[in-house]
């Protein structure tokens, strides 16, 4: 069998391999050859065309010159008798002239010579001869040659591969049977038989390639035998291993059957022995179904998936079925089994995780308790980075856990609680286990707060420190409360009044050092006792009934009450109680405020005597200044009264003479008394004034609602009859209804309205405003004009009498309406102000006392 | 002043006179500047290398009479043709009328030269030439390619074609023809030259007028040619040329 495949196989592939390779090398050579060869037929052709170039263009010029048709067919035959050559022609003027041979071939190499001849001095071209060679016969040629070169090259072929075989076969091919023999008899058994060839050692010792095969396989053979035997051992220590083992480990083949299982697996999954499990599909025995109870089949099994990609699989949080249909949760490890690079099934390594995930639960719940306790609850390990950071640790320091979860807890603090935090809170901490401590904290914003820390060292089982846990609570409340008390006991305790608290029954229980000082129970003396203690017999029970009424129904007392000092002195005690409820709002406490009024009193009771003394002194001298008043207004009003009359003789007179005596009279005489009219009507409007502002200023106001916008339109109305040339936009505001004086609010209006209206007539158009606006609580109302008005600096004179800020001659007047207006709003308990600027206009703003204004609704 | 009108008036007048004169004067005048070159397939006596031929001395004369310098030169018959044709020398002389046909550069001057007579010569013999069929009882010797005579000379009692009149005197000479066709001139000065019998027979059995042919880029020269033929024809000068070189010959042949 092997010497055939050697003997046939090899040697036929070699023998066709030296013929293919002999046969492509004779070809190449061939045609190279023959390439060579036609070139040279090519060059021959060639050669000859030169040689007729040479030897035969002049004759044939010469014959042509001379018109020889004979003897130029003579010599065109004589050129084609040359090999190869098959026709010759000689043109004239592109016709042929004469002609030998035929061209029949479609190979052809044609060759043109010009016909030139000298004549006259001159080479005349006088025609052209073609000659055309044709290459059938160089093929011919070639073909001749390919036979001859193929043959011999054939047979040359033949020869060499049937020697090539006979030593092939003699050196190569027996030797291999023998090779192949051997090979073919190898078992662990004979492995210590070494391998010999039938042939001659070679001459030089050195051996050949046969020898060096022959040797490395006997080298082989040697590992070979040392390898089985280390693979037995192994072999051996594998089923120990799979033996003893706790773990449950399985093979399983690439269609899912067990290949190998270990006695740890098969105990693990309750069944007799192994041969209940091998050679079945494993994933249907104990995988085939989720922890939840859906079914798992092997299609999604990740085990499978894993080991056809090649890769390794782990898992804990599946479940494995037991012979008797329980299940159990397993933490597994699968590898692929490859040989030569394929997958040829999986090893399965898995334990019983039960206890462990029990143990887990456990734990997760206490995990969720420290996550959902409301204080901070952080751990760090022996570092200080941060392990553990539950919700409370996010609300009270503003970091997330994802934030601060492998931080160190040093970051949550600034440089300088660095210190502290070491040696006030690590320090004790690592010295005791435990440590409480209230320290500053501070939230991921920066505010600081107080916090109740209290930390516990967590060790290991063999006692080493393993973290740190520590348990936080914002005390920042308490604290100020705390502090809020403080200052209030010190406010108390300072206080220049005395106070005392007692409990409900009475019982003092708390007095300050103003009570001390007052009365002379110190602190010691007081507590326990009752206010009792105070008692001076002055106040009588019914006193003492209505002060308790009054405390015991939660409200406050207040009140003055002789009493007794400790050493027996009296003193006049002003005291407020106040009963203190608890949050049922029942009375827990009262609390006495006290001082000691009996100076004060005393100081009271002289300057009581002073006032009245005061009083009756006010009431004489006002009785005498009322009349002292009252003679003044009666005076002016009779003389004003009485200045009238002559007056209104003068100017009775003066007008009779003009009237009377005109044509007596020259122009200075009519212009002198005219003067004197003027004059004398001045005076009258004056006194009229004068009386106004001295009318106005006596006689009882009598309030009533008085609607201002009526009188200032009846006040407008009139100026407008007195003018009614003029043009101006007036606008009053309607419904401004006052408590007060109508007749005196007419004059003020007629007065104000009056000034806007003169101090306007150059004004184009003339605006004048009369409203109310409200400023500061209180209704202010105005009239504004847009008339020249005035220079500030002289608004103190505005309301004196007989103060004008204009000349007469540009606004008459008498300069006495404004202080008859000021009277009547002072009257009214009022106020009065202008604001002004010259050339923009006034404003003057009048305030009636607010509780007698109404604004009657729109 | 009166000088100077004299003078502006001859001006004028040659002025005039130039623009006056036919074109043909001016290519003459212009042809003057170089040689006209006339070629010929004939060898003596019409055509020799000294210039004392019959057509030498005629077409001296002629391109004289024109103001011309002209060369005769002596060039293998056909090459004459092809030459004159192809314009590498300027005309022929002289052809039978037709051949224009052929070469179609060719232009015929209008006025024979001379005519070309198809003799039979005898090595003795005299028989009476009546015409073609005179040669009947004969054996008869021709140039081979004188188509004429291929044509004409049939039914004779025996035919050679021979290559050139050397040849052909050598049939008459070694008795191998009884008569032989050739032409008159041609014949005489062969015979001239061999010391044999040779007997020329009067009439002539063909005889074709033989024209001077211009290649067409003379045209303009063609009738002052013919008229100058004629002119030398008439004064004398044509016969003065024939009876030096050709009238001698006549001695011969008999």
């Amino acid at each position: 069998m092997s010497e055939r495949i050697f003997k046939g196989r090899i040697a036929r592939r070699l023998i066709i391999y030296i013929v293919l390779f002999s046969s492509l090398i004779t070809l190449i050579a061939t045609g190279i050859q023959l390439y060579h060869e036609y070139h040279q037929d090519i060059n021959d052709i060639d050669a000859r065309f030169s040689q007729i170039e040479a030897s035969n263009l002049q004759s044939i010029a010469e014959a042509v010159w001379v018109a020889d048709r004979t003897q130029l067919r003579i010599l065109l035959d004589g050129i084609r008798e040359l090999p190869d050559i098959i026709y010759a022609e000689v043109r004239i003027k592109g016709e042929i002239y004469q002609a030998s041979g035929e061209v029949k071939e479609k190979s052809v190499i044609t060759r043109r010579f010009a016909l030139d001849y000298p004549y006259r001095g001159k080479v005349r071209d006088i025609g052209e001869l073609k000659v055309v060679a044709g290459l059938s016969g160089v093929y011919q040629r070639l073909i001749d040659r390919i036979w001859i070169i193929l043959v011999s090259n054939g047979i040359k072929t033949f020869l060499v591969a049937i020697f090539i075989y006979y030593i092939f076969a003699k050196l190569v091919t027996r030797h291999l049977t023998k090779l192949a023999d051997f090979a073919g008899g190898y078992t662990i058994e004979n492995l210590d038989k070494p391998l010999t060839l039938d042939r001659e050692v070679p001459g030089d010792k050195k051996g050949d390639e046969f020898d060096t095969l022959v040797t490395a396989i006997n080298r082989m053979q040697a590992n070979l035998a040392q390898s089985v035997s280390a693979l037995q051992e192994s072999e051996e220590r594998v089923r120990l291993l799979l033996e003893s083992t706790e773990e449950a480990i399985y093979g399983v083949d690439t269609e899912g059957n067990c290949t190998f299982v270990n006695p740890a697996c098969v105990r693990m999954l309750r069944y007799k022995n192994e041969s209940e499990l091998l050679g079945k599909n494993m994933h249907e025995l104990i995988h085939h179904t989720l922890a939840d109870g859906t079914p798992y089949p092997e299609e999604r099994c990740q085990i499978r998936l894993n080991a056809l990609q090649g890769k390794s699989c782990h898992s804990d949080d599946e479940v494995r079925w037991r012979a008797d249909g329980s299940s159990f949760p397993v933490e597994y490890w699968s590898h692929p089994i490859r040989r030569n690079g394929e997958i040829t099934g999986v090893v399965v390594t898995f334990i019983d995780i039960t206890e462990r995930k029990l143990a887990l639960e456990k734990l997760n719940e206490q995990a969720q308790i420290v996550e959902q306790v409301h204080d901070s609850v952080i751990a760090t390990d022996m570092t200080g980075k941060v392990t553990i950071w539950n919700k409370g640790a996010e609300r009270l320091f503003g970091y997330t856990a994802e934030e601060m979860l492998g931080r160190p807890i040093e970051s949550i603090y600034p440089e300088h609680e660095h210190q502290f935090l070491r040696e006030q809170v690590i320090a004790p901490l690592l010295e005791k286990g435990r440590h409480e401590i209230e320290a500053r904290k501070y939230r991921k914003n920066g505010e600081m707060f107080y916090g109740h820390l209290s930390m516990t060292l967590q060790k290991d089982s063999q006692g080493n420190p393993i973290g740190m846990i520590g348990y936080t609570i914002d005390i920042s409340e308490r604290k100020q409360a705390e502090e809020a008390l403080r200052l209030q006991a010190a406010a108390l305790e300072s206080a220049a009044n005395g106070i005392l608290i007692t409990d409900r029954d009475g019982v003092i229980i708390w007095v300050n050092k103003a009570f001390t000082e007052i009365t002379g129970y110190s602190l010691e003396d007081a507590i326990g006792r009752n206010p009792r203690i105070l008692k001076s017999g002055e106040q009588d029970k019914e006193f003492y009934k209505d002060l308790w009424d009054t405390i015991l129904a939660g409200r406050v007392w207040r009140g003055q009450l002789v009493n007794c000092r400790k050493d027996g002195r009296l003193y006049i005690d002003e005291q407020t109680i106040t009963s203190v409820r608890n949050e049922q709002g029942e009375i827990t406490h009262f609390i006495a405020v006290k001082q000691d009024i009996t100076t004060r009193k005393q100081v009271e009771d002289e300057l009581n005597n002073y006032r009245h003394h005061l009083e009756d002194l006010v009431a004489k001298r006002t009785a005498a200044l009322e009349a002292v008043n009252e003679e003044l207004e009666s005076f002016s009003y009779s003389v004003s009264h009485d200045l009238r009359a002559p007056l209104r003789a003068i100017d009775g007179f003066s007008l009779a003479l003009l009237e009377d005596c005109a044509g007596q009279l020259d122009q200075s005489g009519r212009d002198y008394l005219q003067r004197v009219r003027n004059a004398a009507q001045h005076m009258a409007e004056l006194i009229d004034d004068l009386l106004m502002l001295s009318r106005v200023g006596r006689g009882e106001i009598k309030r009533d609602a008085v609607d201002l916008s009526v009188l200032a339109e009846t006040a407008i109305e009139k100026l407008e009859q007195q003018e009614p040339a003029r043009e101006g936009v007036i606008t009053i505001e309607p419904n401004l209804v006052v408590e007060a004086d109508e007749r005196l609010m007419r004059i003020v209006l007629d007065n104000l309205l009056g000034n806007a209206w003169k101090y306007t007539s150059r004004a184009n158009p003339a605006r004048i405003t009369f409203g109310a606006e409200e400023r500061n609580g209180q209704t202010v109302y105005y009239v504004r004009d847009n008339g020249i008005g005035f220079d500030m600096r002289y608004a103190h004179k505005l309301f004196g009498a007989f103060q004008r800020l204009h000349r007469p001659e540009e606004f008459p007047g008498t300069g006495i309406g404004l202080a008859t207006v000021q009277r009547i709003i002072h009257r009214h308990q009022g106020r009065i102000w202008a604001q002004s600027k010259p050339g923009e206009g006034s404003v003057f703003y009048f305030v009636l006392p607010e509780n007698r204004t109404d604004k009657a609704p729109a | 002043m009166e000088r100077k009108r004299r003078a502006r008036r001859i001006i004028c007048s040659l002025l005039v006179a130039v623009l006056l004169l036919p074109p043909s004067f001016l290519a003459g005048a212009v042809q003057a500047g170089g040689t006209i070159v006339i070629n010929s397939g004939r060898k003596e006596p019409f055509c020799n290398s000294e210039g004392t031929g019959f057509y030498n001395l005629l077409v001296e004369e002629i391109f004289r009479r024109l103001g011309m310098e002209a060369e005769t030169v002596r060039l293998p018959s056909e090459r004459a043709l092809i030459n004159a044709n192809e314009g590498i020398d300027d005309g022929n002389i002289a052809r039978i009328e037709g051949i224009e046909k052929k070469y179609t550069n060719l232009i015929r001057v209008p006025e024979k030269v001379v005519d070309f007579e198809f003799m039979v010569f005898t090595g003795g013999r005299s028989f009476a030439v009546t015409g073609w069929d005179s040669l009947r009882p004969y054996v008869v010797g021709i140039i081979t390619g004188w188509k004429i005579l291929e044509r004409n000379v049939t039914g004779v009692r025996g035919l050679t074609k021979v290559k050139n009149p050397n040849q052909l005197f050598k049939l008459l000479e070694n008795n191998r023809a009884d008569a032989v066709v050739f032409d008159r001139w041609g014949g005489l000065w062969w015979i001239r030259g061999h010391d044999i019998n040779v007997r020329l027979l009067e009439p002539p059995l063909a005889k074709r007028k033989m024209y001077i042919y211009m290649n067409k880029k003379h045209r303009d020269l063609v009738p002052q040619i013919a008229r100058a033929l004629r002119n030398m024809k008439r004064d004398g000068t044509y016969q003065g040329i024939y009876d030096k070189t050709l009238s001698p010959l006549l001695g011969n042949g008999r």
